[in-house]
Protein backbone atom coordinates (compact mmCIF):
# COMPACT_ATOMS: atom_id res chain seq x y z
CA UNK A 1 0.00 0.00 0.00
CA UNK A 2 1.60 3.73 -0.99
CA UNK A 3 2.01 5.94 1.19
CA UNK A 4 -0.41 9.44 1.42
CA UNK A 5 1.69 11.40 -0.45
CA UNK A 6 2.35 9.18 -3.34
CA UNK A 7 -1.63 8.04 -3.66
CA UNK A 8 -2.42 12.32 -3.87
CA UNK A 9 0.28 12.34 -6.46
CA UNK A 10 3.35 13.64 -4.78
CA UNK A 11 5.32 16.98 -5.90
CA UNK A 12 3.10 17.17 -8.68
CA UNK A 13 0.12 17.62 -7.19
CA UNK A 14 1.37 19.81 -4.89
CA UNK A 15 2.46 21.87 -7.43
CA UNK A 16 -1.01 21.85 -8.90
CA UNK A 17 -2.82 22.24 -5.42
CA UNK A 18 -0.92 25.11 -4.44
CA UNK A 19 -2.45 27.63 -7.19
CA UNK A 20 -6.02 26.78 -6.22
CA UNK A 21 -5.46 26.77 -2.79
CA UNK A 22 -3.98 29.84 -2.99
CA UNK A 23 -6.47 31.61 -5.25
CA UNK A 24 -9.30 30.19 -2.69
CA UNK A 25 -7.66 32.37 0.30
CA UNK A 26 -6.90 35.29 -1.48
CA UNK A 27 -10.23 35.31 -2.44
CA UNK A 28 -11.35 34.73 0.90
CA UNK A 29 -12.14 38.24 2.33
CA UNK A 30 -12.60 36.76 5.91
CA UNK A 31 -8.75 36.42 5.68
CA UNK A 32 -7.43 37.76 2.17
CA UNK A 33 -6.44 40.87 4.32
CA UNK A 34 -3.14 39.23 6.14
CA UNK A 35 -1.48 38.45 2.29
CA UNK A 36 -2.57 42.23 1.18
CA UNK A 37 1.04 43.41 1.39
CA UNK A 38 2.93 39.50 1.36
CA UNK A 39 5.26 38.77 -1.77
CA UNK A 40 3.63 36.04 -3.24
CA UNK A 41 7.00 34.23 -4.51
CA UNK A 42 7.73 34.02 -1.09
CA UNK A 43 4.01 32.96 -0.07
CA UNK A 44 3.83 30.09 -3.19
CA UNK A 45 6.93 29.08 -1.95
CA UNK A 46 5.93 28.62 1.95
CA UNK A 47 2.45 26.98 0.83
CA UNK A 48 4.09 24.26 -0.91
CA UNK A 49 6.54 23.62 1.90
CA UNK A 50 3.04 23.26 3.60
CA UNK A 51 1.11 21.49 1.39
CA UNK A 52 4.26 19.13 0.97
CA UNK A 53 3.78 18.40 4.80
CA UNK A 54 0.03 18.09 5.03
CA UNK A 55 0.38 15.99 2.14
CA UNK A 56 1.79 13.55 4.40
CA UNK A 57 5.14 13.90 2.58
CA UNK A 58 8.85 15.29 3.17
CA UNK A 59 8.68 18.67 5.30
CA UNK A 60 11.41 21.56 6.20
CA UNK A 61 8.47 22.56 8.37
CA UNK A 62 9.08 23.10 12.29
CA UNK A 63 6.37 23.77 14.77
CA UNK A 64 8.70 26.70 15.88
CA UNK A 65 8.50 28.25 12.21
CA UNK A 66 5.14 27.97 12.88
CA UNK A 67 5.04 29.36 15.72
CA UNK A 68 7.20 32.53 15.03
CA UNK A 69 5.82 33.27 11.22
CA UNK A 70 2.44 34.01 12.72
CA UNK A 71 3.10 34.96 16.24
CA UNK A 72 1.74 39.09 15.51
CA UNK A 73 -1.44 38.04 13.34
CA UNK A 74 -3.31 37.83 16.20
CA UNK A 75 -5.85 34.92 14.38
CA UNK A 76 -8.45 32.84 15.50
CA UNK A 77 -9.94 29.24 15.39
CA UNK A 78 -12.25 30.77 13.00
CA UNK A 79 -9.30 31.60 10.35
CA UNK A 80 -7.56 28.27 10.81
CA UNK A 81 -11.00 26.38 10.28
CA UNK A 82 -11.20 28.69 6.74
CA UNK A 83 -7.60 27.71 5.79
CA UNK A 84 -7.94 23.89 6.44
CA UNK A 85 -11.84 23.87 4.43
CA UNK A 86 -10.03 25.53 1.45
CA UNK A 87 -7.37 23.29 1.35
CA UNK A 88 -9.91 20.14 2.05
CA UNK A 89 -11.77 21.91 -1.16
CA UNK A 90 -9.05 22.15 -3.41
CA UNK A 91 -8.10 18.49 -2.88
CA UNK A 92 -11.94 17.86 -3.38
CA UNK A 93 -11.52 19.52 -7.12
CA UNK A 94 -8.40 17.55 -7.42
CA UNK A 95 -10.36 14.39 -7.20
CA UNK A 96 -8.52 13.04 -4.05
CA UNK A 97 -10.39 10.39 -2.26
CA UNK A 98 -12.24 11.30 1.22
CA UNK A 99 -10.54 9.30 3.27
CA UNK A 100 -7.27 10.74 2.35
CA UNK A 101 -8.50 14.30 2.74
CA UNK A 102 -9.91 13.31 5.82
CA UNK A 103 -5.96 12.21 6.79
CA UNK A 104 -4.78 15.48 5.18
CA UNK A 105 -6.73 17.28 7.66
CA UNK A 106 -5.88 15.54 10.36
CA UNK A 107 -1.85 16.77 9.61
CA UNK A 108 -2.95 20.13 9.07
CA UNK A 109 -5.08 19.97 12.54
CA UNK A 110 -1.99 19.04 14.12
CA UNK A 111 -0.50 22.64 13.56
CA UNK A 112 -3.50 24.23 14.88
CA UNK A 113 -1.70 25.24 17.93
CA UNK A 114 1.08 26.47 17.05
CA UNK A 115 -0.55 28.81 14.68
CA UNK A 116 -2.72 29.99 17.00
CA UNK A 117 0.18 30.40 19.61
CA UNK A 118 -1.94 28.33 22.14
CA UNK B 1 32.21 38.69 20.98
CA UNK B 2 32.47 37.27 17.55
CA UNK B 3 35.26 39.03 15.15
CA UNK B 4 34.99 39.88 11.19
CA UNK B 5 38.36 39.78 9.91
CA UNK B 6 38.10 41.89 6.63
CA UNK B 7 41.04 43.87 4.58
CA UNK B 8 43.51 42.33 7.42
CA UNK B 9 42.00 44.02 10.01
CA UNK B 10 39.71 42.09 12.81
CA UNK B 11 36.38 43.98 14.22
CA UNK B 12 35.42 42.91 17.05
CA UNK B 13 31.58 42.98 17.41
CA UNK B 14 28.33 42.57 19.57
CA UNK B 15 26.87 38.94 18.66
CA UNK B 16 24.33 39.09 15.95
CA UNK B 17 25.33 41.98 14.64
CA UNK B 18 24.76 42.51 11.39
CA UNK B 19 27.68 42.39 8.84
CA UNK B 20 27.37 44.92 6.33
CA UNK B 21 26.34 47.67 9.47
CA UNK B 22 29.82 46.53 10.81
CA UNK B 23 31.74 46.79 8.27
CA UNK B 24 30.43 50.14 7.18
CA UNK B 25 30.44 51.72 11.02
CA UNK B 26 34.13 50.68 11.39
CA UNK B 27 35.08 52.54 8.28
CA UNK B 28 34.76 50.63 5.52
CA UNK B 29 33.74 51.36 2.15
CA UNK B 30 30.94 48.28 0.98
CA UNK B 31 28.16 48.51 -1.72
CA UNK B 32 25.18 48.26 -0.56
CA UNK B 33 21.75 49.37 -1.63
CA UNK B 34 18.45 48.18 -0.83
CA UNK B 35 19.54 45.79 2.18
CA UNK B 36 16.65 43.99 2.18
CA UNK B 37 18.62 40.53 0.34
CA UNK B 38 17.44 41.77 -2.79
CA UNK B 39 19.67 43.60 -4.68
CA UNK B 40 23.15 41.71 -3.93
CA UNK B 41 25.07 44.76 -4.47
CA UNK B 42 26.38 44.15 -0.95
CA UNK B 43 27.43 40.26 -1.97
CA UNK B 44 30.79 39.03 -0.15
CA UNK B 45 32.60 36.06 -0.23
CA UNK B 46 33.88 34.16 3.02
CA UNK B 47 35.90 30.89 3.59
CA UNK B 48 33.24 29.63 6.32
CA UNK B 49 31.35 26.47 4.78
CA UNK B 50 28.09 26.70 7.25
CA UNK B 51 26.43 29.89 6.76
CA UNK B 52 23.06 30.50 7.35
CA UNK B 53 19.99 30.26 4.66
CA UNK B 54 19.24 33.50 5.34
CA UNK B 55 22.66 35.16 4.31
CA UNK B 56 22.29 33.36 1.04
CA UNK B 57 18.81 33.61 -0.12
CA UNK B 58 18.66 34.42 -3.60
CA UNK B 59 22.26 33.42 -5.05
CA UNK B 60 23.14 31.01 -7.09
CA UNK B 61 23.38 27.46 -6.37
CA UNK B 62 27.10 27.79 -7.14
CA UNK B 63 27.73 31.03 -5.08
CA UNK B 64 26.48 29.66 -2.32
CA UNK B 65 28.54 26.44 -2.76
CA UNK B 66 31.83 28.89 -2.60
CA UNK B 67 31.24 30.89 -0.01
CA UNK B 68 29.10 34.02 -1.06
CA UNK B 69 26.93 36.21 1.10
CA UNK B 70 24.64 39.28 1.32
CA UNK B 71 26.42 41.48 3.93
CA UNK B 72 22.86 42.77 4.58
CA UNK B 73 21.43 39.69 5.64
CA UNK B 74 24.24 37.84 7.48
CA UNK B 75 23.98 37.86 11.74
CA UNK B 76 27.49 37.70 13.09
CA UNK B 77 27.14 34.87 15.37
CA UNK B 78 30.87 33.38 14.88
CA UNK B 79 34.21 34.55 13.83
CA UNK B 80 34.05 35.23 9.86
CA UNK B 81 36.52 36.14 7.31
CA UNK B 82 35.29 38.27 4.33
CA UNK B 83 36.18 39.56 1.46
CA UNK B 84 34.67 41.80 -1.58
CA UNK B 85 33.63 39.88 -4.87
CA UNK B 86 36.36 41.56 -6.42
CA UNK B 87 38.93 40.33 -4.66
CA UNK B 88 37.75 36.86 -5.79
CA UNK B 89 37.53 38.11 -9.47
CA UNK B 90 33.67 38.68 -9.78
CA UNK B 91 33.99 42.00 -11.15
CA UNK B 92 34.19 43.19 -14.73
CA UNK B 93 35.97 46.64 -15.41
CA UNK B 94 33.70 48.36 -18.13
CA UNK B 95 33.31 51.70 -19.90
CA UNK B 96 30.79 54.26 -20.75
CA UNK B 97 30.13 53.69 -24.33
CA UNK B 98 27.49 56.63 -24.98
CA UNK B 99 24.95 58.18 -22.76
CA UNK B 100 21.42 59.64 -24.19
CA UNK B 101 18.30 61.29 -22.47
CA UNK B 102 15.41 59.16 -23.17
CA UNK B 103 12.91 61.80 -22.23
CA UNK B 104 12.90 64.68 -19.39
CA UNK B 105 13.95 61.91 -16.07
CA UNK B 106 15.34 58.65 -18.27
CA UNK B 107 19.06 58.20 -19.60
CA UNK B 108 19.92 55.77 -21.70
CA UNK B 109 23.49 54.43 -20.94
CA UNK B 110 25.64 52.02 -22.84
CA UNK B 111 28.64 50.17 -21.27
CA UNK B 112 31.16 48.53 -22.50
CA UNK B 113 32.99 45.85 -20.56
CA UNK B 114 35.94 45.24 -20.96
CA UNK B 115 35.65 41.57 -20.50
CA UNK B 116 32.62 39.49 -22.46
CA UNK B 117 29.69 39.55 -20.28
CA UNK B 118 27.12 36.84 -19.97
CA UNK B 119 23.51 37.73 -19.61
CA UNK B 120 20.14 37.48 -21.42
CA UNK B 121 18.23 41.23 -21.52
CA UNK B 122 16.36 41.48 -18.73
CA UNK B 123 18.31 40.08 -15.99
CA UNK B 124 19.55 42.91 -13.92
CA UNK B 125 23.70 43.79 -13.13
CA UNK B 126 24.91 45.90 -10.31
CA UNK B 127 26.93 48.87 -11.30
CA UNK B 128 29.75 50.01 -9.02
CA UNK B 129 31.13 53.49 -8.98
CA UNK B 130 34.43 54.32 -6.87
CA UNK B 131 34.39 50.78 -5.31
CA UNK B 132 31.93 52.33 -3.14
CA UNK B 133 28.39 52.90 -4.36
CA UNK B 134 26.28 50.57 -5.99
CA UNK B 135 22.89 50.50 -7.69
CA UNK B 136 21.01 47.73 -9.81
CA UNK B 137 19.84 48.58 -13.60
CA UNK B 138 18.02 45.78 -15.88
CA UNK B 139 19.60 44.93 -19.13
CA UNK B 140 17.49 46.34 -21.86
CA UNK B 141 19.96 45.21 -24.53
CA UNK B 142 23.11 43.43 -25.26
CA UNK B 143 24.91 43.86 -28.48
CA UNK B 144 27.89 43.74 -29.89
CA UNK B 145 29.41 43.61 -26.32
CA UNK B 146 27.22 46.71 -25.66
CA UNK B 147 25.36 46.71 -22.70
CA UNK B 148 22.71 49.02 -22.55
CA UNK B 149 20.91 50.60 -19.32
CA UNK B 150 17.59 52.84 -18.67
CA UNK B 151 18.57 55.03 -15.70
CA UNK B 152 15.99 57.44 -14.16
CA UNK B 153 17.30 60.48 -12.19
CA UNK B 154 16.29 59.75 -8.86
CA UNK B 155 16.14 62.80 -6.77
CA UNK B 156 18.53 62.92 -4.13
CA UNK B 157 19.92 59.98 -6.11
CA UNK B 158 23.60 59.33 -5.85
CA UNK B 159 24.25 57.00 -8.70
CA UNK B 160 21.98 58.91 -10.89
CA UNK B 161 23.37 62.00 -10.01
CA UNK B 162 26.77 61.10 -10.91
CA UNK B 163 25.20 59.12 -14.70
CA UNK B 164 23.16 62.56 -15.15
CA UNK B 165 25.78 65.34 -14.18
CA UNK B 166 28.97 64.16 -14.40
CA UNK B 167 30.06 60.91 -16.05
CA UNK B 168 31.70 61.25 -19.58
CA UNK B 169 31.67 58.87 -22.55
CA UNK B 170 35.15 56.69 -21.36
CA UNK B 171 34.64 56.77 -17.65
CA UNK B 172 35.26 53.99 -15.89
CA UNK B 173 32.41 51.67 -13.66
CA UNK B 174 32.48 47.89 -12.53
CA UNK B 175 29.94 45.52 -13.45
CA UNK B 176 28.78 42.68 -11.24
CA UNK B 177 26.20 40.02 -12.81
CA UNK B 178 23.88 39.51 -14.62
CA UNK B 179 21.14 38.26 -11.42
CA UNK B 180 17.28 37.51 -12.31
CA UNK B 181 15.24 35.40 -13.60
CA UNK B 182 13.45 38.02 -15.88
CA UNK B 183 14.36 37.02 -19.16
CA UNK B 184 13.01 35.45 -22.69
CA UNK B 185 14.02 31.85 -22.67
CA UNK B 186 13.01 29.51 -25.81
CA UNK B 187 10.28 27.42 -24.06
CA UNK B 188 7.93 30.51 -23.74
CA UNK B 189 8.30 30.19 -28.37
CA UNK B 190 4.65 29.82 -28.38
CA UNK B 191 3.26 30.59 -25.28
CA UNK B 192 1.28 34.85 -25.03
CA UNK B 193 3.37 36.86 -23.26
CA UNK B 194 2.28 39.87 -21.20
CA UNK B 195 4.98 42.09 -20.27
CA UNK B 196 3.89 45.17 -18.55
CA UNK B 197 5.84 48.04 -16.27
CA UNK B 198 6.13 51.64 -15.52
CA UNK B 199 8.79 53.90 -15.60
CA UNK B 200 12.17 52.15 -16.06
CA UNK B 201 10.68 49.18 -15.74
CA UNK B 202 10.59 49.25 -19.82
CA UNK B 203 14.26 48.39 -19.59
CA UNK B 204 13.81 44.70 -18.69
CA UNK B 205 10.29 44.41 -20.46
CA UNK B 206 11.73 45.96 -23.89
CA UNK B 207 14.78 43.74 -23.63
CA UNK B 208 12.72 40.29 -23.30
CA UNK B 209 10.28 42.15 -26.02
CA UNK B 210 13.37 42.15 -28.70
CA UNK B 211 15.00 39.02 -27.89
CA UNK B 212 11.15 37.06 -28.03
CA UNK B 213 10.98 39.56 -31.69
CA UNK B 214 14.75 38.36 -33.00
CA UNK B 215 14.05 34.58 -31.76
CA UNK B 216 10.70 34.74 -34.26
CA UNK B 217 8.19 34.42 -31.35
CA UNK B 218 4.95 32.80 -32.59
CA UNK B 219 2.48 33.68 -29.80
CA UNK B 220 1.59 36.93 -29.12
CA UNK B 221 2.92 39.63 -27.12
CA UNK B 222 1.49 41.85 -25.52
CA UNK B 223 3.18 44.93 -23.75
CA UNK B 224 1.87 47.30 -21.64
CA UNK B 225 3.48 50.69 -20.41
CA UNK B 226 2.14 52.57 -17.77
CA UNK B 227 2.64 55.92 -16.94
CA UNK B 228 0.98 59.29 -15.21
CA UNK B 229 1.30 61.26 -18.58
CA UNK B 230 2.48 61.00 -21.56
CA UNK B 231 6.07 62.56 -20.27
CA UNK B 232 6.33 59.79 -18.19
CA UNK B 233 6.96 57.24 -21.24
CA UNK B 234 9.41 56.40 -23.51
CA UNK B 235 10.18 55.00 -26.42
CA UNK B 236 6.68 55.50 -27.58
CA UNK B 237 8.07 55.68 -31.53
CA UNK B 238 10.32 52.53 -31.20
CA UNK B 239 7.24 51.04 -29.85
CA UNK B 240 4.54 52.09 -32.16
CA UNK B 241 6.95 50.87 -35.17
CA UNK B 242 7.47 47.53 -33.87
CA UNK B 243 3.46 47.34 -33.22
CA UNK B 244 3.55 48.26 -37.03
CA UNK B 245 5.94 45.56 -38.15
CA UNK B 246 5.44 42.88 -36.23
CA UNK B 247 1.66 41.30 -36.52
CA UNK B 248 1.79 39.33 -33.26
CA UNK B 249 2.80 42.45 -30.60
CA UNK B 250 0.70 44.97 -29.69
CA UNK B 251 1.35 47.77 -27.96
CA UNK B 252 -0.74 49.48 -24.98
CA UNK B 253 -0.13 52.89 -23.61
CA UNK B 254 -1.71 53.39 -20.30
CA UNK B 255 -2.14 57.00 -19.09
CA UNK B 256 -2.72 55.41 -15.07
CA UNK B 257 -5.32 57.34 -12.57
CA UNK B 258 -7.51 56.19 -9.34
CA UNK B 259 -9.94 54.89 -11.85
CA UNK B 260 -8.06 53.55 -14.50
CA UNK B 261 -5.11 51.43 -12.88
CA UNK B 262 -2.81 49.13 -15.20
CA UNK B 263 -4.65 46.14 -13.34
CA UNK B 264 -7.59 46.94 -15.51
CA UNK B 265 -6.17 47.23 -18.87
CA UNK B 266 -4.28 44.02 -17.86
CA UNK B 267 -7.39 42.21 -16.85
CA UNK B 268 -9.35 43.11 -19.91
CA UNK B 269 -6.91 41.94 -21.95
CA UNK B 270 -6.42 38.15 -20.25
CA UNK B 271 -10.29 37.81 -20.04
CA UNK B 272 -10.24 37.55 -23.60
CA UNK B 273 -8.86 34.58 -23.43
CA UNK B 274 -10.78 31.35 -22.61
CA UNK B 275 -7.59 29.30 -21.74
CA UNK B 276 -5.12 30.97 -19.79
CA UNK B 277 -2.93 28.42 -18.90
CA UNK B 278 -0.84 29.16 -22.09
CA UNK B 279 -0.15 32.67 -20.66
CA UNK B 280 3.48 33.90 -19.36
CA UNK B 281 3.64 36.63 -17.42
CA UNK B 282 6.77 39.12 -16.97
CA UNK B 283 6.44 42.89 -14.46
CA UNK B 284 8.81 44.97 -13.73
CA UNK B 285 9.17 48.35 -12.08
CA UNK B 286 7.49 50.10 -8.96
CA UNK B 287 7.19 47.35 -6.06
CA UNK B 288 3.52 48.17 -5.21
CA UNK B 289 2.34 48.35 -8.89
CA UNK B 290 4.53 44.73 -9.61
CA UNK B 291 2.55 43.00 -6.38
CA UNK B 292 -0.57 44.08 -7.23
CA UNK B 293 -0.03 42.90 -10.87
CA UNK B 294 1.20 39.89 -9.92
CA UNK B 295 -2.03 39.02 -7.49
CA UNK B 296 -4.30 40.21 -10.23
CA UNK B 297 -3.01 37.92 -13.22
CA UNK B 298 -2.66 35.10 -11.07
CA UNK B 299 -6.41 35.71 -9.57
CA UNK B 300 -7.37 35.92 -13.30
CA UNK B 301 -6.07 32.17 -13.73
CA UNK B 302 -2.44 32.52 -14.87
CA UNK B 303 -0.04 29.68 -13.28
CA UNK B 304 2.16 31.36 -10.43
CA UNK B 305 5.28 29.14 -11.82
CA UNK B 306 4.59 31.57 -15.30
CA UNK B 307 4.90 34.75 -13.72
CA UNK B 308 8.08 36.36 -13.27
CA UNK B 309 8.79 39.42 -12.09
CA UNK B 310 11.02 42.19 -11.51
CA UNK B 311 10.68 44.95 -8.20
CA UNK B 312 12.76 48.06 -8.46
CA UNK B 313 13.34 48.52 -4.96
CA UNK B 314 14.77 51.70 -3.86
CA UNK B 315 18.15 52.14 -2.19
CA UNK B 316 18.30 52.49 1.77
Amino acid sequence: MSNLFERIGGVNAVNTAVDIFYRKVLNDNTINHFFKNIDMEKQIAKQKSFLTYAFGGPNNYTGKDMREGHKHMKLTDAHFDSVVGHLASTLQELGVAANDISEVAKIAESVRSDVLNK
Amino acid sequence: MPKIKYNQAFIEVAEDSILLDSLLSSGNSIPYSCRSGTCQSCLMKSESKNLPTKSQEGLHPNQKIQGYLLACQHQVTEDIEVCMPSDAGLDIFCNIHSLKLLNDNVMQVTLKPQKPLTAEPGQYINLIYNNSLARSYSIASIHDDLIELHVKNVKNGRMSNILFNYAKVGHEFMLRGPIGNCFYSNQHHNNTIILAGTGTGLAPLWGILNKALESNHIGDIYLFQGGRNLNDLYFVKELENLNAKHNNFKYIKCLLDENNPLEHNIEKTINLFTNKSGIYAFFCGNPAIVSSLKQTIFLAGVSSSKIASDAFIMSK
